[in-house]
């Protein structure tokens, strides 16, 4: 077990570094900089565009700048942004939060969503809830997010809205977030503003993970150890749920792990149509102008973050299927 | 001739499937009786309805497709298609157990043999945890797995494929069943230790006091282990006999395949197998008349006009019955494979 | 609350199945065209193809630069065509038929040239193992991990915003996934005895990878690449929404959505006319893919 741990740490740094360093490749590759960008906004002489870029280090030789942006790293330190003199670490800081909080909620709605809907689909084919998260799973790949986003504001905002009064008061969820928050995550007032992004950046995988639960389930339900279960004389409910969704919930752990990666991209959509500002958000609108030090910085932390949570449902498959805890091939 | 009481009586099981490409009548009319303490063998190719016929009985038809259309299926005195599904989970696993034929996937890979013995145990007795392991350990220790205590807590895919064999007998025997079926219990094993998962079958079975319904397409099984054997073919039973009676004056054109298609050490000379000509039938679409009849050496034209009736063949004290509009043909018999010594212990060569 | 075990539970020694048999594809094209939903999807995909082909013949025209003609009321069916006039003038309908054009190309070229590449790198890291196994996993696992926001921002500004610069982009995030399912497939097909059979006899590598492991890794293939046309439309609609993909004046769906949420509030079917388009199309698509799944799946025969 120690050694397993250790080679897929060992994994995810390598993946980690490789990442960042086509990120950073790609950043070098670009042509202009963020000083450049800047100054579409007013002119700056030519001497002055040459001092910035001294001070933020972007005319040093390309390993230079990847050793200072490794160094970076290491210390916690991620420099400055270019367009506004401001300490990517307070960027972070101020963004992380929203982030976090749509990550979290959106989570919920995945992950507790997809369970519900997969097994009871499963176990109930070809019912109403069956029918309903099809509908949903066809709807949610069939639209992109950030119209589904659109959508939900204009049924629980806007329409409301229009409606006034009664309707207003009690339908419309849309609204700026709360600054009070309970450990950072629960809002204190007015939570109904956190439901519709929280349902945006979930369903998605909500809608797709649930399907996956279906149709493993389904799988298990065929398999001869199922049959074994009932014939113990096991009541349905008991072997669907000790039999059937335990091991239907190990490629759904996979699946899950993998949809966190994509999660990303999800939210910088929701951010976006929601007016939220996030990580993502910040990252964008970095890029647009090429302000290096805050892409490079924020994005490490998004991969990092993300290769973590990768190591820990990794480490939680394991837990699940017993013949991988031996050690055996199937863990790779 | 079986003496113990009538546990389960079969009358006319008609199972059907509803596919997409018509009515599959899996099992077509089976009858049959199980009586205490003995051993019944059904013997059949395979999409031959035996294994539908014992799943019929536990009430594990996949419904839909499946429906068991009309028949009885007696327990004890009581009809189990009209128990609800409650009471008739307290006889499966309680009162009837059933071990399949492949050990390597009727286990659940994600939980201990222990755990799963314990449940089995836990859900038709009143027992508490450590109780129901300890009566594990010991099921564990009648079906001959060494180290009984430290292998409890083993996961499937540690043992063999013979010793999770061994594991699924004493989960089924674990409540003390009035009858074992036994579903193709050594069809997935390797040959050498077939026979020893027959012995652990037998002897724990007779320990317990079970009946064993054993469902197999190998007839060299069944004649070590039986003391009745019914054959199937295309859903219905169309010879059923003692086993000596099965073996030495078998009446019917198919079980005479069935026959000369067992490897033999003691055939003498020229010991070819003979396999039956062609496929079973497809049985969506059965053939008319007797199901056997076009893959049948001694078919007639009337072979093929109506499915002839199970009728009692032997002689006076002997239950034998088959389904061959020729049977009563004198001289018929005579082209019945011979054996050569017909030594009492001749089909037992497991 | 009561379960039923509605699934072909196997019948250990009797496979209904086997009972009635038919072959593989026979049975796969029947149970496709039986289900309704799929046909839906065949139809209106097949509609969205004739538009995008002979809509662009019949409506001839500048669809791309802002008019200065009179100020059209900017609803749905005014003088202009059904679906009226944009925010710069322009005929919505042209424009929109365009878009379905580009989309389609788009989607059908990323889907195909990403499905191959996965299928290549998937398929040797699979066949060969060692360490080709490790290095391609672990190219495939690095550009999973960074956000497809940068790469297309990379992208855009290194080669500038155009058809094949959204293409490749496209590609480069979409064949990871490809490659990741044909390798677990060869895996596993790999690991069967009658490939082992083929080696035995002496078989080349090429020639088994050809003839034993591509025809039955591929039902999966057929159905990946259902869904990857389906996600390539989702993701330049995404990539052009952010910015990142195909900018004014080109008619893209996602820069008409992108361009029309500031005008939303007076004028919503501006966005909501292409978004249904978008939507007709993903849809479409995913009905078939969808159906295809059900009818390529060897475990759902015989059964409803």
């Amino acid at each position: 077990m120690g050694s397993y741990l250790l080679k897929r740490v060992a994994l995810m740094a390598l993946t980690v570094w490789g990442a960042l360093t086509i990120m950073f490749v790609l950043l070098v590759a670009m042509p202009g900089d963020a000083v450049e960008a800047k100054q579409g906004e007013k002119a700056v002489a030519s001497g002055i565009q040459a001092n910035i870029r001294r001070k933020y280090g972007l005319d040093d030789p390309v390993p230079v700048q990847y050793a200072k942006y490794w160094k970076n790293l290491a210390t916690g330190e991620l420099g400055y942004s270019v367009k506004d003199d401001k300490s990517v670490n307070d960027m972070l800081a101020e963004t992380a939060k929203t982030s976090l909080r749509l990550a979290f909620w959106g989570g919920i709605v995945q992950l507790f969503g997809s369970l519900f809907l997969g097994f009871l689909s499963a176990a109930k084919r070809n019912s109403a809830i069956d029918k309903v998260s099809t509908v949903l799973s066809v709807t949610a790949q069939a639209m992109p997010v950030f119209v589904t986003g659109l959508l939900l504001q204009v049924v629980f905002g806007v329409i409301p809205n229009n409606a006034g009064g009664f309707f207003n008061q009690h339908f419309n969820m849309v609204g700026f977030w709360p600054n009070e928050w309970w450990l950072g995550v629960f809002p204190k007032e007015n939570w109904k503003v956190v439901v519709l992004p929280a349902v945006a950046v979930g369903m998605v995988q909500m809608a797709y993970l649930a399907r996956l639960l279906r149709s493993s389930m389904l799988e298990v339900m065929r398999a001869d150890y199922l049959r074994t279960a009932r014939a113990k004389g096991l009541s349905m409910r008991r072997v669907l749920i000790k039999h059937a969704l335990r091991n239907a919930l190990i490629p759904w752990v996979t699946a899950a792990s993998l949809a966190v990666v994509e999660t990303f991209g999800i939210a910088v959509q929701t951010e976006t149509t929601f007016g939220l500002f996030g990580v993502g958000s910040q990252i964008a609108n970095s890029a647009l102008i090429q302000d290096t030090n805050p892409i490079l910085g924020l994005t490490s932390v998004v991969v990092l973050a993300t290769a973590v949570t990768l190591l820990v449902v990794d480490l939680l498959y394991s837990v699940l299927d017993p013949r991988i805890r031996v050690g055996s091939k199937l863990a790779e | 001739m079986p003496t113990g009481d009538v546990l389960l009586s079969v009358r006319d099981l008609r199972t059907y499937f509803h596919t997409d490409e018509g009515v599959v009548k899996a099992v077509d009319g089976v009858s049959f009786d199980v009586h205490a303490g003995e051993v019944l063998g059904i013997v059949g190719e395979s999409g031959s309805g035996k294994s539908v016929t014992a799943m019929s009985v536990l009430g594990l038809i996949p419904v839909p497709p499946g429906r068991i259309e009309t028949g009885q299926i007696m327990w004890k005195g009581q009809d189990l298609l009209t128990l609800s599904d409650k009471e008739l989970r307290r006889i499966r696993g309680g009162e009837i157990a059933m071990i399949f034929q492949d050990p390597m996937s009727s286990l659940n890979p994600v939980y201990t043999i222990g755990n799963q013995i314990e449940e089995m145990i836990r859900t038709h007795q009143d027992m508490s945890r450590a109780a129901a392991r300890k009566k594990s350990i010991d099921m564990l220790g009648l079906v001959g797995i060494p180290n009984p205590g430290d292998r409890v807590d083993d996961y499937p895919h540690q043992f063999s494929g013979g010793m999770r064999q061994r594991a699924m007998i004493a989960m089924a025997l674990a409540c003390e069943p009035q009858l074992l079926i036994c579903d193709e219990p050594t069809t997935a094993l390797d040959v050498t230790v077939q026979a020893q998962v027959l012995e652990v079958i037998e002897n724990s079975a007779k320990q317990l006091g079970a009946a064993i319904l054993l469902i197999t397409h190998d007839l060299g099984v069944v004649a070590g282990l039986t003391d009745r054997v019914m054959v199937m073919y295309g859903g219905q039973v169309v010879e059923k006999a003692e086993v000596e009676d099965l073996y030495y004056k078998a009446r019917m054109p198919y079980t005479w395949g069935l026959l000369k298609s067992i490897p033999r050490v003691d055939q003498l000379g020229g010991g070819r197998l003979e396999p039956i000509p062609g496929a079973p039938p497809l049985m969506s679409r059965p053939p008319a008349g007797c199901r056997f009849s076009p893959r049948c050496t001694y078919a007639i034209p009337a072979c093929s006009a109506a499915v002839p009736e199970l009728v009692p063949v032997g002689g006076a004290g002997e239950s034998h019955e088959a389904r061959c509009i020729r049977v009563g043909e004198a001289g018929f018999s005579d082209n019945a494979p011979v054996f050569a010594d017909s030594g009492a212990d001749s089909g037992a060569a497991q | 609350m009561t379960f039923q075990m509605h699934e072909n539970v196997s019948l250990a020694g009797d496979d209904v199945a086997e009972m009635a048999r038919l072959t593989y594809w026979q049975d796969v094209r029947k149970r496709f065209f039986r289900n309704k939903i799929a046909v839906i999807g065949l139809v209106m995909l097949a509609a969205m193809v004739l538009v995008a082909i002979v809509g662009p013949f019949l409506t001839p025209g500048d669809y791309k630069s802002a008019r200065n003609i009179p100020d059209l009321p900017r609803r749905l069916f005014n003088e202009a065509g059904i679906f009226g006039t944009d925010q710069l003038g322009r005929n919505l309908w042209h424009r929109c038929i365009r878009g379905i054009g580009i989309s389609l190309r788009l989607a059908v070229s990323v889907a195909l040239i990403s499905t191959v590449v996965g299928m290549v790198f998937g398929g040797l890291a699979g066949y060969i193992g060692g360490w080709v196994d490790s290095l391609i996993s672990r190219i495939i696992e690095m550009i999973y991990s960074i956000p497809y926001v940068l790469i297309g921002i990379a992208a855009i500004a290194i080669f500038g915003s155009s058809f094949y610069t959204v293409m490749f982009t496209l590609i480069f995030t979409g064949w990871v996934g490809t490659a990741r399912l044909f390798r677990a497939s060869v895996l596993q097909i790999r690991s069967n005895d009658y490939i082992e059979a083929a080696r035995a006899t002496g078989a080349a590598t090429p020639r088994i990878l050809l003839s034993h492991v591509l025809p039955n890794a591929l039902p999966p293939i057929i159905v990946s690449i259902a869904f990857a046309i389906s996600g390539a439309i989702l993701s330049e609609s995404i990539y052009s929404f952010l910015g990142i993909g195909f900018i004014e004046p080109t008619p893209a769906l996602g820069v008409m959505i992108r361009d029309a949420r500031t005008q939303f509030q007076p004028y919503p079917h501006l966005l909501w006319v292409p978004a249904s388009i978008l939507i007709w199309l993903t849809l479409s698509i995913v009905f078939i893919g969808d159906g295809l799944r059900d009818a390529l799946d060897p475990k759902m025969r015989g059964v409803d």
